[in-house]
């Protein structure tokens, strides 16, 4: 399963969603900046995957050119979801990008399952 | 009610994703609010929206014969009608009661839900004026029976109704421009206090707070700064995740919470876990997080303590060097449980300034690519303005980030700043 979300009409960033099926994962990769204009669609393609029940959601960050507070509220609260619903729920997150300053600036680094690649994130959720 | 004004209603709100379908309502509203603001001199467009052809065939002989001049679509259905909506603004609605996927007052609202300001005028049969002053009162601008209209009586009919709601989208637009002023003047009081500082050796604090976007509300930005009777002087800059009402109430609540536990003499680690404990009982969401950094002077201004809750680092003015300090610190708060902040000390120069604030400074888009300011050309920018004295130091910085996103949107978040000058006594 593969699909895009176009960017609001409202955003002048760029922002993009693809879903990509994964043996025993449903990975989302977000593109460009997370922040108050891309919320929306971002929480939408979560919540549907969480409440339609998969069986491990991976968010890929590592296309991610900007995150705020407010992206990053959006991942502890699909973590917060994903806990109450047993869905493992893993962040990909390359140590250079932008995300992972934020992440490791706020303290989330330890609060939730972050890797470096996709690969070693699925690698997790196998063993 | 009949089953295809429901299948009606759900599909344009399927159509309204990936978007909130309020955000796509408001779009509507501004969108033909303008339409009506911007085109006074066009034509007014008029939508009928009739099955019966016709019934259809005379209204239009009667628009054509309208003087002043509008020009008219035609609609058979409700989904046909949402479509001409969404193709281009339209002044006013003419609907008939009777409709293929919509019955009397179904019709109305399903269309109300779907077109938010635009005016409607509702056509009823010979024998049907009650209906009419039901629609009327369930929204409708007016209402005209089929068969006792005229030309001039139809024009008139239109004219008023487009008139009447652009009157009241007008005022309800300055009335909520009113309450918005007011609950940021209430927020104001909340968020940003008056320093509590006592004594002769109280430092210079200089507090900024310079609100997001226009017309919004204050965000969850908050500081304080209290002198205690021994001399120390606490301070505080937080942010809570997020922009909207909540978080700007909780900001309130945390602010408070902060100030009430160094007045009963909480400090450290203790004071982080309590505040940790409120926040996780006040907030309305419990994805909502804050960010903050505490900072106590001590008496003889030679040491300082600065405790980091998932908080940007802040920076240390000595001489004309401005230095940045992201002390180790623990998570923001109401993220995890059971976390830890642990307490940096930090030497003071003689005399120097310690600048906290939050990450609107340096969260502003400064180029069309996307990229941002980012701390290290923040640090950049305050080193050269190294020489500056307090009050002018921080406007220009503000001024400086503001300036750079400038042609991008301008800064988004909200940005305080507090910059807090001591000089050691003896």
């Amino acid at each position: 399963m593969t699909g895009t979300i176009p960017q609001g009409e409202l955003d002048e960033s760029s922002f993009s969603i693809t879903t990509e099926q994964r043996p025993g994962a449903i990975v989302v990769t977000y593109r460009g900046e997370l922040e108050l204009l891309s919320l929306a669609p971002a929480r939408i393609a979560l919540d549907e995957f969480l409440v339609e029940g998969v069986p491990a959601l991976v968010v890929d960050l590592s296309a991610l050119e900007f995150i705020d507070s407010i992206g990053l509220g959006l991942l502890v609260r699909a973590h917060k979801k994903a806990w109450v619903l047993r869905t493992p729920f893993i962040l990909v997150c390359p140590k250079d990008g932008p995300a992972h300053r934020l992440l490791a600036l706020t303290g989330l680094l330890q609060a939730l399952r972050v890797h470096p690649t996709l690969e070693e994130a699925l690698a997790d959720l196998e063993a | 009610m009949s089953d295809p004004a429901q299948n009606g209603a759900n599909r344009v709100q399927e159509t309204s994703t990936p978007e909130s379908p309020g955000g796509r309502d408001l779009g509507l509203v501004t969108r033909s609010a303008l339409g009506g603001l911007l085109h006074d001199r066009r034509e007014p467009v008029v939508l009928l929206v009739e099955d019966d052809p016709g019934d259809a065939l005379l209204v239009e002989e009667l628009v054509a014969d309208c003087r002043p001049r509008m020009s008219l679509r035609w609609a058979r259905s409700i989904e046909e009608a949402m479509a001409a909506l969404q193709s281009e603004p339209v002044d006013c609605v003419l609907l008939d009661l009777h409709l293929p996927d919509a019955h009397g007052l179904d019709a109305l609202e399903a269309l109300r839900e779907w077109t938010g300001g635009t005016a409607v005028v509702v056509l009823t049969g010979l024998a049907e004026e009650e209906s009419g002053l039901a629609a009327v009162a369930a929204g409708a601008q007016d209402y005209l029976v089929k068969g006792r209209v005229d030309p001039e009586w139809l024009g008139r009919a239109i004219r008023y109704a487009v008139q009447r709601t652009q009157t009241e989208q007008s005022a309800a637009a300055l009335q909520a421009s009113q309450l918005r002023a007011e609950e940021n003047a209430r927020l104001e009081r909340g968020l940003l206090p008056t320093p509590l500082l006592e004594g002769i050796d109280a430092p210079e604090i200089v507090a900024r707070y310079h609100p997001g976007r226009a017309q919004s509300l204050l965000g969850g930005d908050f500081y304080d700064v209290v002198q205690l009777p021994d001399g120390t002087v606490e301070v505080l800059i937080g942010d809570v995740s997020g922009h909207g009402p909540d978080e700007a109430a909780l900001g309130v609540a945390l602010r408070i919470a902060w100030r009430t536990l160094v007045l009963s003499g909480i400090s450290g680690t203790e004071r982080l876990r309590r505040l940790d404990q409120i926040l996780a009982a006040e907030r309305a969401q419990d994805h909502t997080f804050a960010t903050l950094t505490c900072v106590s002077l001590l008496a003889d201004r030679r040491t300082a303590f600065i405790v980091r809750a998932g908080h940007p680092g802040v920076m240390v003015r000595s001489g004309s060097d401005v230095a940045w300090l992201e002390v180790p610190g623990g998570p923001a708060l109401g993220i995890l449980p059971d976390a830890d902040w642990p307490r940096y000390e930090l030497a003071l120069p003689e005399r120097g300034a310690l600048v906290l604030f939050t990450d609107g400074l340096f969260e502003g888009r400064i180029a069309a690519s996307g990229a941002r300011l980012g701390e290290e050309r923040l640090l950049a920018a305050a080193r050269a303005l190294g020489s500056l004295p307090g009050a002018s130091f921080v406007d220009e910085l503000i001024g400086h980030a503001q300036g750079l996103a400038e042609g991008f949107g301008g800064l988004d978040d909200d940005v305080a700043v507090l910059h807090v000058t001591w000089r050691q006594d003896r």
